[in-house]
């Protein structure tokens, strides 16, 4: 089992802010009280998007990811919404029909992952759909392992490169790896564990 | 683009709305705490980015966020403002006057390009507008967005236009980017507006070095003078090559108002466009301009920006949120979710929908109704409707889990049924719940012959029938036995799924009833294909008791309705389980339960589907009885379906037919003595008699009284190969009438078997039932007894069958004494000392069903006896004596009316009375079955003389002798010269030829050699006495001699 403390998971959130800032990756980090949640909005359009004239007319999906601690686990929880350009919530089957092929498959062989659940979101006490983190500690064992090989410590970093795939969401997983190696050079492993 | 072409009016692409889901329940919350009636103009923020893929709009955002006032925008994005205009109803949205709100809008723009404000925060030039109407009660939100804009009077052309990457080489993107990852480092956020000062201009050749600086707006002035070549840029959320975003325009109109006459009214423009690729920030899709845009110090009079709706007019759009924002869908959605959570996590090949979709129909809201339903909705079944007739009384609360003490009141309490669809509704609002305050009605409770009584009752039955047509479940949870039964009529005509559950204090029945498979009953049951397509029991069908549990008074319904509390609980989680599990299997509620089994067929991915669960608290301990149908079921057996399909309502107003089952009371292979060896062969019963076993002449007898449904065979031998192979092929032989063995588990005396299966013979309550003692003979017209049962059972509950013998022999029988005008009996003796009558009973009786409850007071005597005398514990307590404890007390009551024959009557107690009775039912072949009795063939067979059977598997020599009394078994083989007179020879056994056998039983497969001569005494009624019977006395006399009789030959083994 590998789990993480609330503090850590904290401290992970803003290393992982701070890579992203500096990668322009989006994710920002929202601190409403003690505990804090990593927040990125991807943006999809739906397929059948056309351009007309000037104009692009595309039915546009915005899904919202919000990382989230979870005490009952110790561990990363990863909540989700996705809605359309008028702000309607899609429901999840549509949420699914987003992803591409490759991870669709991988949804339905792939038990552990495919448990998507509706949850309060815990800071904004709005209905979420929630990847159930009952396995989460299970699978991340090995991961961090492989991570601390090349000397990344950051839980949420090595989590989230497993996890967004799922959703089909892209996750520049290279990029923090370098960006992650050339701040070890400068000494700055030790904010990131 | 060609420079040919490049002279041309700019076009700008205009923003596209994009709304997240947060906003809207923000504008919810907002309009109902704080703007209440107030529409006049909120301040919002809003924000768009400049790093989206190609392909995707030019998008304007607004989030959760757009209401707070130093909102800052999310990573990547930029700043925008706006107004909302949030209307009260659809009257006012529609009729608004959409010009002065944009106007003013625009007005806020031109204001701060005026005063310079927007130099120093140029996110001011973005402003928006929202024209928008929710309407809370439906979820529903009308909306129109617009992003004001100048009209210029001379509108801005392009000289040049290009792609950055076309323009430069990598170089010049490299600087740029290194200048805006600087600038972002040292003030955090890049602003949407800015300046780049460069040591070229844009169209420019590219110097070999080259560093560039992003500046502020307000530094132009400063950079301006100092002879810097500027370029203008911005963050352009457009991704079209060729077309800049909507910001521009605005951007324009502040460069035109404070600087195009400097620059020459040519002003170069960076649209920076930033993205990710290949693991890297590109931003070569960037667009170049070099633009024309004249001098502007007016304000235009005419600005623009409404945004076109989703049919590409400018009309205002329209979103439906009840999924997202009603608590109720989305508590659905919630529950539904959970439901697939089980289907993911833990079996895939759950169909959630079977269950979900089923709607069930609960008979009855007390304890049951209740647990049941809220196991429901955890399952998502949606449609449930409860059925009572009863109010919420003080003391339900506490167990009927839907109920509250609000609920219950001095004046009457709530209706059961609505109250519990009512709170059902209010735990999950998406059930749909209803409560129907009915009474089912009942066998047995009469309807007074008024017109309006039978009507009424006629439309209760009328909605229940439509009740089980509507749903696919029918629950059983009454608290009677009775108001069970037309719901389950019903369920069975319409070919509905009924699970069935009762409480004992502290035991609980679950059981689901069968079901036709077919939508016709078939009208002939063929042998063998009907076998394998038995069907399984109902509740009527199947005895409540289980065998081993008679101590238990009644039936679990008919016991008083207190349970421990747990009961009803346990119960209803099975039963809904049991249901759950069924309609997961492939085959439905047709499925045959297999409890030995874990193979696929017979279990469905949630698990076995057993026919009964029958719970017990006191040992812990839980079995899975399966039953089969019974044919004659008053609930489910065809012909009841046939009847009520056929005649409907009046069906139900008719009387019970009048219907009589019999009883033959078989013993044990502890009685029968003075049979033996015979009866350590065969249990004594099925003794052959005349070619058929002895009790087959009973039930051949039985067969012919049309009133006669059932026969059930009561003894303790254990159920053995030989009872299963006789009632198997008396089943096939008789299929008019259904015959069944009910074993006791010891020795219940003469008449405990008829207490303990008292529910058996009830069933169906006939009006009457026979009891025969196995072992006699005798060739009654019952028809004649049933019609003086008749005329007698007003006063009378048991008809005795009655024959006279000689003074002498009558006291080793039970002597009857009647009144002889009324036929009343007066006196009853058993085996006397002295003459008391000359009538003897004939160990047949009619019983009426009232004899049982007589029956179960004798038992509880006997239960208190054991503790009060320290009874022998060798004998039961179970065990009645039919003639002491049943003849003798019904007698004194007057209740005992007395039938006489005068038919020929013997007991079979020895092998000599076996000979007897053979020669008497032989006889009696003449009138019934004189196929039976073999004829001389002219020319061939074997001469017979008087009556013979000879089984037709046997082979017997033409040259024999037989008869008169002779019985041949199965498979005998006799020889050439062979004599047989007086004698029964038992299946399989062999006589030689010339032998000669008289007066005696050839045992199984004995063999008789040649020139044998096998002869024994002939034993019979004293011929010189009228009435004589056969006396089947010690084998010895008062001396020690061997009394003379006939020989018997055991089985040879």
């Amino acid at each position: 089992m590998a789990t993480i403390s609330e503090v850590e998971f904290g401290k992970c959130c803003r290393g992982l802010y701070k890579a992203s800032n500096e990668l322009q990756d989006g994710w920002d980090l929202i601190e409403p009280s003690e505990s804090v949640y990593l927040s990125k909005k991807f943006i999809k359009a739906a397929p059948g998007s056309m351009q007309a004239n000037y104009q692009i007319i595309a039915e546009v999906t915005t899904i919202e990811c919000h990382v989230v601690y979870s005490p009952s686990y110790s561990c990363p929880v990863l909540y989700f919404t996705a809605s359309n350009s008028e702000g309607k919530r899609l429901s999840l089957e549509d949420c699914q029909k987003l992803i591409s092929p490759v991870y669709q498959e991988h949804l339905t062989s792939d038990f552990k992952w495919s448990f998507v659940t509706m949850q309060e979101h815990p800071v904004l006490l709005k209905p979420f759909y929630q990847l159930h983190p009952c396995h989460t500690t299970d699978f991340m064992k090995p991961l961090i392992e492989l991570r601390n090989a090349k000397c990344v410590r950051n839980y949420v970093f090595s989590w989230l490169s497993v996890v967004l795939p799922v959703l089909g969401l892209n996750f520049r997983t290279e990029e923090y790896l370098v960006h992650f190696g050339e701040s070890r050079r400068d000494g700055e492993c030790d904010t990131l564990s | 683009m060609s420079e040919d072409k490049d002279r041309h009016i700019l076009q700008f692409v205009p923003f596209l709305s994009t709304i997240e889901s947060g906003f809207w329940t923000k504008l919810a919350e907002a309009k109902l705490n704080i703007f209440k009636l107030d529409d006049s103009r909120k301040v919002l923020n809003g924000f768009y980015t400049n790093s989206d893929t190609e392909g995707l709009p030019c998008r304007h955002s607004i989030d959760f966020g757009a209401f707070e006032m130093k909102n800052k925008a999310p990573p990547l994005c930029f700043s925008s403002h706006g107004g909302l205009h949030n209307k009260n109803t659809i009257e006012d949205f529609k009729s608004c006057d959409k010009k002065p709100i944009l106007e003013e809008e625009a007005k806020l723009i031109w204001n701060a390009i005026t005063s310079g404000e927007a130099i120093l925060s140029p996110d001011l030039l973005v402003r928006f507008l929202l024209l928008s109407f929710a309407d809370l009660k439906k979820y529903m939100f009308y909306y129109w967005f617009a992003f004001p804009a100048f009209v210029h009077s001379v509108p801005v052309t392009v000289c040049h236009s290009n792609l950055l990457s076309d323009v430069h080489n990598g170089k010049f993107m490299e600087a740029l980017q290194n200048a805006v990852q600087l600038y972002r480092k040292e003030n955090q956020f890049l602003p949407n507006f800015f300046i780049i000062c460069s040591p070229t201009t844009l169209f420019g050749s590219c110097n070999s070095e080259l560093t560039m600086t992003i500046c502020k707006l307000k530094d132009f002035e400063l950079l301006y003078q100092q002879g810097h070549k500027i370029i203008f840029a911005y963050c352009d959320p457009s991704t079209i090559p060729g077309y800049p975003g909507w910001p521009l325009r605005n951007y324009l109109s502040l460069i035109a108002y404070h600087w195009s006459a400097q620059l020459s009214q040519t002003v170069d423009i960076i649209c920076y466009r930033d993205r990710p690729q290949d693991g890297k920030r590109n931003i070569s899709h960037s667009l170049c301009f070099s633009l024309n845009v004249s001098t502007i110090k007016e304000c235009p009079l005419n600005s623009t920006g409404w945004e076109k709706n989703k049919a590409n007019k400018y009309g205002p759009r329209r979103v439906d949120l009840a999924e997202d924002m009603d608590p109720v869908k989305l508590a659905e959605s919630s529950v539904n979710l959970n439901l697939k959570l089980m289907k993911w996590r833990l079996m895939p090949s759950l169909d959630l929908k079977k269950i979900s979709s089923c709607k069930c129909l609960l008979l009855g809201a007390g304890t049951l109704g209740c647990n049941i339903a809220r196991a429901l909705l955890g399952w998502g079944v949606t449609n449930i409707t409860l059925v009572d007739y009863g109010t919420v009384a003080f003391s339900n609360p506490v167990r009927q889990t839907l109920f509250e003490f609000s609920d219950c009141s001095t004046a009457g309490g709530k209706s059961k049924a609505p109250a519990a669809a009512e709170r059902l509704k209010k735990i999950f609002p998406g059930v749909n719940a209803e409560g129907i305050e009915l009474s089912i009605p009942m066998p047995g409770h009469p309807i007074s012959d008024r017109a309006e009584s039978v009507a009424r009752v006629k439309k209760d039955v009328d909605r229940i029938e439509n009740l089980v047509d509507s749903h696919d479940v029918i629950y059983l949870l009454m608290d009677t036995r009775e108001s069970r039964w037309l719901p389950t009529l019903l369920a069975t005509v319409k070919r509905k799924f009924v699970i069935n559950v009762a409480l004992g204090f502290d035991s609980y029945l679950v059981m689901r009833h069968g079901m036709n498979s077919h939508q016709n009953i078939p009208c002939s049951s063929s042998s063998e294909s009907s076998d394998q397509e038995s069907k399984l029991g109902c509740y009527f069908c199947n005895d409540v008791v289980a065998p081993g549990n008679s101590m238990k008074d009644r039936t679990l319904d008919q016991q008083c309705t207190v349970s421990r509390p747990g009961v009803s609980m346990i119960a209803s989680a099975l039963a809904v389980e049991l249901m759950a599990s069924i309609l997961q299997h492939p085959h439905g509620p047709l499925a045959l339960p297999n409890p030995g089994s874990l193979s696929d067929e017979a279990s469905s991915c949630l698990g076995p589907v057993p026919h009964q669960i029958r719970g017990f608290l006191s040992h812990n301990q839980i079995f899975y009885p399966t039953t089969e149908a019974y044919g004659k079921c008053t609930g489910c057996s065809d012909f009841v379906v046939s009847a009520y399909k056929e005649k409907g309502f009046q069906f139900l107003l008719e009387p019970p037919a009048n219907m009589w089952k019999a009883v033959i009371l078989i013993g044990g292979p502890e009685k029968g003595t003075r049979f033996r060896p015979l009866s350590f062969d065969v249990p004594k019963p099925l003794f052959p008699v005349a070619g058929l076993p002895m009790i087959q002449h009973h039930i051949e007898t039985c067969s012919k009284i049309d009133q006669i449904k059932e026969i059930l065979l009561i003894g303790f031998y254990p159920k053995s190969e030989e009872i299963e192979k006789f009632i198997q092929s008396a089943r096939k032989q008789y299929n008019s009438i259904i015959i069944r063995y009910l074993p006791e588990h010891t020795a219940l005396g003469t008449a405990g078997g008829l207490y303990h299966y008292r529910d058996q013979i009830e069933a169906g309550s006939p009006t009457a039932f026979f009891v025969f003692n196995a072992d006699v003979c005798c060739n009654l017209a019952l028809k004649d007894i049933v019609e003086f049962h008749q005329e007698t059972c007003a006063v009378g509950a048991i008809t005795i069958v009655t024959t006279e013998a000689p003074h002498q022999e009558s006291m080793s029988y039970g002597c009857v004494v009647e009144n002889a005008e009324t036929h009343e009996a007066t006196h009853y003796v058993e085996k006397p000392e002295t003459f008391v009558s000359s009538l003897i009973n004939c160990g047949v009786y009619v019983f009426k069903p009232e004899v049982l409850n007589h029956l179960g007071n004798i038992f509880r005597k006997h239960q208190n006896e054991r503790f009060i005398d320290m009874y022998d514990e060798d004998a039961a307590a179970e065990k009645i004596s039919l003639e002491k404890e049943i003849l003798v007390p019904y007698v004194s009551s007057g209740k005992m009316f007395v039938y006489k024959t005068t038919k020929p009557w013997s007991q079979i107690k020895s092998a000599a009375s076996a000979i007897f009775a053979n020669k008497l039912y032989l006889s009696n072949y003449h009138k019934t079955n004189s196929h039976r009795l073999a004829r001389n063939a002219p020319n061939a067979g074997p001469l017979i003389s008087g009556d013979v059977f000879i089984h037709e598997t046997a082979t017997v020599h033409s040259s024999a002798v037989l008869g008169p009394n002779v019985t041949i078994g199965e498979d005998v083989k006799i020889g050439p010269g062979v004599r047989v007179c007086n004698s029964i020879i038992l299946p399989g056994a062999v006589i030689e030829n010339h032998s000669c056998v008289l007066n005696a039983i050839i045992g199984w497969q004995s063999y008789v050699g040649e020139w044998s001569r096998v002869e024994g005494t002939a034993h019979q009624p004293n011929p010189n006495a009228p009435y004589a019977k056969m006396i089947s006395g010690a084998l010895f006399d008062e001396e020690g001699r061997l009394i003379p009789s006939i020989t018997v030959l055991g089985k040879c083994k």
